[in-house]
């Protein structure tokens, strides 16, 4: 999507800005830190849903902003040339995951291409805070964030999943980059700095690594 | 290590599983002694000849060490000291460490020497039942006796001090789950593993093998721990397997779940850093194998209990695996053939033997096998009493056909003496799911009968009364292949193994000897709880013939090892008594855990300040810069007040207070709920869920809202705007967020799916902040570009749009203060920004922060409702909100509302109130009366919800619900407070105290 306005505008300041200082922490294991944190900031969220009676057009409109047409089951993800993500997370409802494009943009472009349809587009870019944890215990800290199975034979990537993360409503999403898998995860932003203390005191005992 | 091990003389000089190369340093009861890599704290003990172990529960007798296993019921010990100090841990389970520290429990004020073991020669009188017999009067004794009894009858204490270990909880998912690391859980897991499936090992030991860790047996021409490690070694590096170690499956739940507590360093002094002491597992299986073995039964028999009676394969596996000689001169007295083997196992050891068997001869090979290594088998015997006080001495054994002793007693000198009843299969956690142990005869033994099982569970191996080593692993590798072929996996190519299995006679059933004549003595049958043979009988006797009453009653089976090793015999000896079978008697119920957990890991990380998740607003860390003191708001953290140098609470909310007032002010309102409501259905969805109308609200305007649950009570409030055709912004309390949230949710999918409208939280992508005072225009007019502030530009109610240091901002005017105020919306990322670009427009007019304290001041000045009225009890009416519930609609609650009793005019209505001196405090719960002194109960007319003191008037105020209040203004009441004894004489006032024509918040009379 085409889009000259700056992506941020000055002062936005993500959820974990006084939590996050990169550098190498916990256990000190031969092999290096085993788990890798780092938060995704600058980030669009638009999540739009549309009627039963509106999914139809809802396809096209997505895929015409994002380039992807929208993933019709709920723990779908499908991924833009771009790396704009389009999560199912719901029934007719999808996540738009997007670095290229300004919050305001994004969402006046797809209340434009869905025309006269009902879809509701909200922009949820504030709402979020969203973690990254890759690394070989990154699975071993994320069975202790939720209980859902985030095996790749039953999660492969890419792909997400609405459930509890560290006591809070979240989603997780899963992708897949140079063979190894990467998580995503999703809490409203005010549970950040918990979410936050518990994956790093989690991680703690395999060592882990905060990264920009 | 540098010091030699001072003591180790009961090792045997080869052999065992232990690192001799590497000795480990231990103190018990302030002694210090030496063991090695490899062994328990039982195993160390019993190398350094010590055998007493612990005092009895009840009769503080001197009890030793009895099992190597989970089932330990005597040798439970304090382990560590300070803020680690475990009670009741069993010693045949702890690791040995270097350093390890361990106290005996129940004695005073020393094993050796007890003084509470008094209560042997009072036992006539303590026997099962003496609670309920004894302590009856005077009524109130018992709170004396009870201390006493508490002191005196116990196991070990725990810790005072906060745990410092760190624990966790995690989730996992697996085809196979396989509980037992033994030969048939190992075939088990082996051959999932081999189909490719995602499996699960566990076993509660450190390292692998079951049995195969002390039976010298051979498997397919190899000794059978090669063979184990063989395919352990193969499991290890399939990528889908786990195998974890020290880990206890405890309980099967619903859903094919099943809780493991994995002791992560409980093997170690102390946890590394940032390690954690335990992890709970949480497995969801989609098939269970149960491989857990079997717990050997002992004998009941006259003075059972003392030190130096231990189970015959624990004997067996002390020698083998531990490399030490538990006795010197030791009787095996045992009802079956697979015992011999301790026979055999002693012999090898160098200690002398004698085998006592109830049988006659049997014809199997194994009496000659003893005989022919040069053992006594005295066949046809039973022991009939031991001697020796603090250790076994001699064993007394006589000839006996079943029906009576014959001859004289034939002293046989002793210092051990190895038991045997036969196997109980370790059956807990399939009876946890539902299954029933049932009773076989021809085996002696329970098997499991899982056609009620709720688990898709099976169990295999000696668990399911298999007792030949290659039955178990055969059953073991084809469960476990068809447990993978269940799941959709191709089953893997069939093993066979070659094992030598000796045939054996059938276990005699011997559930009780007899004392010789004339020999007064006790026959324990659960060892942990000092039940013996006679208190089953006194159960009996005494009505209590279900096993259920049996158990409570004699308290067999309870405790810390939920008599593991007491349960069958004391059922046997119920049957007898009531000339039954064990089948008609049947069976208690298992119940998890099978053996105890920690607190610490069932909590995990959720403690302390992870109890709950904790949530911060966009601009907390403004807050904890400038000094707030924060309050928890549900799961909240809210600035509560600012104070300034040498500012108290109440200082400091007053002059929040007066400052906002007076000037400008500002609050975090982040916390509230917000909901996006879109579709052409809106504006009739919010018709149906609030009681007064939304229907005729324009675009860029706020309403406030009630919205009652669906039996006319009020729920909850808060302002909704529109914000274009379709689209709507509705705010919820802090409290009701989420539930409201929830509510709508199921309005619009399950009771009107016909309406078209979309609905999204969005409490935390906006920022909220509350601007307020009479100054708080001139603030935002400087600050907020793109807007009209003039009362006709954006009226009271009015919504716009404008830019607030570069970034969109949404502006309501609307108040929850009194004065004329603002509420400013940005994307929460710029709230920190726009919170200090409102204190920067705010600096020349002296601005404001103001906390929860202040907030609720003033809004209890103006009279406005929150929590602490809108209870779950109130109605419209009763918070003086009548004209809120429309006449002209249907909305949900209106019809209930209609109750009459919703409807009586007597019903408590919100009012104000004020201490008729001025200066008394009205406390908040205070039931209001006419006449403290005489009021009863029936008196009261109402109760006080809210009260602060107002600096605007100078006095405290309160709000209150008071049967027909509105017509008694000006009238005045009692506040009482009965907890301590106040009551405060005030005057009814109305509601609203401040700026009551509404003239401030309308802006008309401000300098703007």
């Amino acid at each position: 999507m085409p889009d000259n306005s700056p992506k941020t505008l000055p002062g936005r300041r993500s959820a974990l800005a006084s939590h996050l200082r990169p550098g190498v922490f916990g256990a000190q294991c031969e092999r290096g830190p085993l788990v890798t944190l780092s938060e995704r900031t600058g980030l669009t969220l638009v999540q739009v849903t549309a009627r039963a009676a509106d999914k139809r057009k809802a396809g096209p409109a997505i895929k015409k902003v994002t380039g992807v047409s929208p993933p019709p089951k709920t723990g779908e993800t499908r991924i833009a040339d771009d790396g704009t993500a389009v999560h199912c997370i719901g029934p007719e409802r999808w996540l738009i995951v997007a670095e290229t494009a300004a919050p305001d943009a994004m969402t006046a472009a797809l209340r434009e291409a869905l025309g006269n349809t009902t879809a509701a587009v909200v922009d949820l870019s504030s709402g979020r805070a969203v973690v990254r944890i890759s690394g070989p215990k990154a699975a071993a800290v994320m069975m202790a964030a939720t209980p859902i199975d985030l095996h790749p034979d039953v999660l492969p990537a890419p792909a997400c999943a609405h459930t509890l993360i560290a006591q809070a409503a979240g989603l997780i999403a899963v992708f897949e980059e140079a063979e190894e898998r990467i998580f995503e995860l999703h809490l409203q932003r005010s549970y950040a700095g918990h979410l936050w203390e518990f994956l790093t005191e989690t991680a703690a005992q395999y060592g882990y690594s905060v990264t920009d | 290590m540098s010091k030699p091990c001072p003591i180790n003389d009961h090792r045997l000089p080869t052999g065992g599983l232990i690192d001799r190369q590497r000795q480990k340093s231990f103190v018990f009861d302030g002694r210090r002694y030496c063991g090695y890599e490899g062994d328990t704290l039982a195993s160390a003990l019993l190398a350094n000849g010590v055998h007493l172990a612990g005092r009895s529960f009840k009769y503080h007798r001197p009890r030793g060490i009895f099992s190597d296993g989970p089932e330990e019921p005597n040798a439970l010990v304090e382990m560590r000291i300070g803020a680690r100090r475990e009670p009741n841990t069993r010693a045949t389970m702890v690791e040995l460490y270097d350093g390890l520290i361990a106290n005996s429990q129940n004695r005073f004020p020393a094993l050796s020497f007890d003084l509470q073991a008094v209560n042997q020669w009072l036992s006539p009188g303590l026997v099962a039942g003496f609670y309920y017999k004894t302590f009856m009067w005077p009524k109130k004794g018992w709170m004396f006796y009870e201390h006493i009894i508490r002191h005196a009858a116990g196991l070990g204490t725990a810790t005072l001090e906060p745990d410092p270990d760190l624990y966790e909880k995690v989730h996992a998912h697996c085809d196979v789950l396989v509980i037992g690391g033994g030969p048939a859980g190992i075939a088990a897991a082996l051959a999932a593993g081999r189909a490719g499936a995602r499996v699960m090992l566990c076993d509660e030991r450190p390292d692998l093998g079951g049995t195969l860790r002390y039976e010298e047996r051979e498997i397919d021409g190899k000794p059978a721990l090669d063979w184990a490690g063989g395919h352990l070694a193969e499991l290890a590096g399939m990528p889908d397997v786990t195998v974890l170690r020290r880990t206890t499956a405890f309980g099967t739940y619903d859903g094919n779940t099943v809780g493991l507590v994995e002791r992560v360093s409980d093997h170690l002094p102390t946890p590394a850093p940032f390690q954690v002491r335990q992890r709970m597992w949480t497995v969801r299986a989609k098939k269970i194998v149960l491989a857990t073995g079997a717990i050997e039964r002992p004998l009941v028999f006259p003075n059972n209990d003392k030190p130096g009676v231990m189970l015959a394969s624990a004997v067996r596996s002390y020698i083998r695996q531990y490399g030490v000689k538990p006795g010197e001169r030791a009787v095996l007295f045992a009802t079956n053939d697979d015992a011999y083997r301790t026979a055999l196992a002693l012999n090898e050891a160098g200690a002398g033997v004698t085998v006592v068997d109830p049988r006659g001869e049997h014809g199997t090979a194994w009496p000659e096998r003893v005989r022919d290594a040069g053992i006594e088998v005295l066949t046809g015997h039973v022991i009939t009493s031991l001697k020796g006080r603090l250790r076994v001495k001699e064993v007394l054994a006589m000839e006996s056909d079943g029906r009576g002793h014959k001859g004289s007693p034939r002293p046989i000198a002793a210092d051990l003496v190895a038991v045997s009843g036969g196997w109980a299969p370790t059956l807990h956690l399939a009876t946890h799911a539902g299954a029933k142990a049932t009773w076989d005869e021809e085996r002696g033994s329970f098997v499991p009968d899982m056609t009620k099982c709720r688990a898709d569970m099976t169990v295999v191996g000696s668990a399911n009364g298999t007792n030949t080593l290659s039955g178990a692993i055969e059953e073991g590798f084809a469960t476990g292949a068809a447990a993978a072929k269940a799941v959709g996996k191709s089953a893997p190519d069939p093993i066979s193994v070659e094992v030598d299995d000796p045939a054996e006679a059938p276990v005699r059933s011997l559930w009780k000897v007899e004392p010789a004549q004339g020999q007064p003595s006790k026959s324990f049958v659960d060892l942990q709880n000092d039940a013996t043979a006679k208190d089953i009988e006194i159960a009996n006797r005494e009505g209590y013939i279900s096993v259920e009453h049996m158990k409570r009653y004699t308290t067999l089976g309870m405790a810390t090892d939920q008599g593991k090793t007491a349960n069958v015999n004391g059922l046997a000896l119920l049957a007898e008594a009531r000339g039954q079978s064990i089948p008609d008697v049947g069976t208690t119920t298992f119940r998890p855990p099978y053996t105890p957990v920690t607190l610490g890991a069932m909590v995990g990380r959720h403690t302390a300040k992870h109890y709950k998740p904790i949530r911060r607003t966009p601009m907390h860390d403004w807050h904890t810069d400038a000094g707030a003191v924060f309050v928890e708001a549900g799961l909240w953290l809210r600035p509560q007040y600012y104070p300034r140098p040498g500012e108290d609470v109440h200082a400091a909310m007053r002059r929040e207070v007066k400052m906002t007032r007076n000037g400008v002010g500002l609050c975090d309102v982040s916390t509230l709920g917000k909901i996006d409501i879109q579709g052409p259905d809106a504006a009739e969805f919010l018709n149906r869920t609030y009681s007064n109308g939304f229907k005729t609200l324009a675009v860029g305007k706020a309403r406030y809202g009630l919205m009652l649950r669906e039996d006319g009570i009020v729920y909850d409030d808060g302002t909704t705007s529109r914000l274009g055709e379709n689209h709507y912004l509705m705010t919820t309390t802090t409290g009701h967020a989420v539930e409201v949230m929830g509510l709508l949710e199921y309005y619009a999918q399950v009771l009107w799916p016909e309406l078209d409208v979309q609905l999204t939280s969005v409490t935390d992508h906006w920022a909220a902040i509350a601007v307020a005072g009479p100054k708080s225009r001139t603030v935002l007019a400087d600050a907020i570009a793109g807007i009209d502030f003039s009362n006709q530009g954006l009226p009271f109610m009015g919504v716009a749009d404008g830019t607030l240091d570069g970034v969109p901002a949404r502006v309501f005017r609307i108040s929850f203060s009194g004065d004329l105020a603002y509420e400013i919306q940005v994307p929460a990322d710029h709230g920190h920004q726009a919170w200090k670009a409102l204190m920067a427009a705010g600096e020349a007019h002296d601005i404001c922060p103001y906390g929860m304290e202040a907030l609720n001041i003033m809004r209890i000045e103006k009279g406005f409702v929150t929590h602490a009225e809108i209870d779950g009890r109130t109605t419209p009416g009763d918070l003086g909100l009548d004209k809120m519930a429309s006449r002209k609609k249907s909305y949900i609650g209106r019809f209930l509302l209609e109750r009459e009793a919703l409807k009586d005019p007597d019903r408590p209505t919100l009012i104000g109130l004020r201490p008729v001196d001025g200066k008394a405090t009205i406390r908040a719960g205070s039931i209001l009366v006419r006449d403290p002194v005489t009021a009863g109960p029936d008196d009261m007319e109402g109760h006080v919800t809210s009260q602060c003191y107002s600096p605007t008037f100078g006095e405290p105020i309160a709000l209150a619900l008071l049967k027909n209040g509105p017509n008694r203004i000006g009238e005045t009441i009692w506040a009482t407070f009965p907890l301590y004894n106040v009551s405060v004489q005030c005057e009814i006032t109305p509601t609203v105290r401040f700026d009551p024509d509404g003239s401030k918040v309308k802006g008309e009379t401000t300098d703007a």
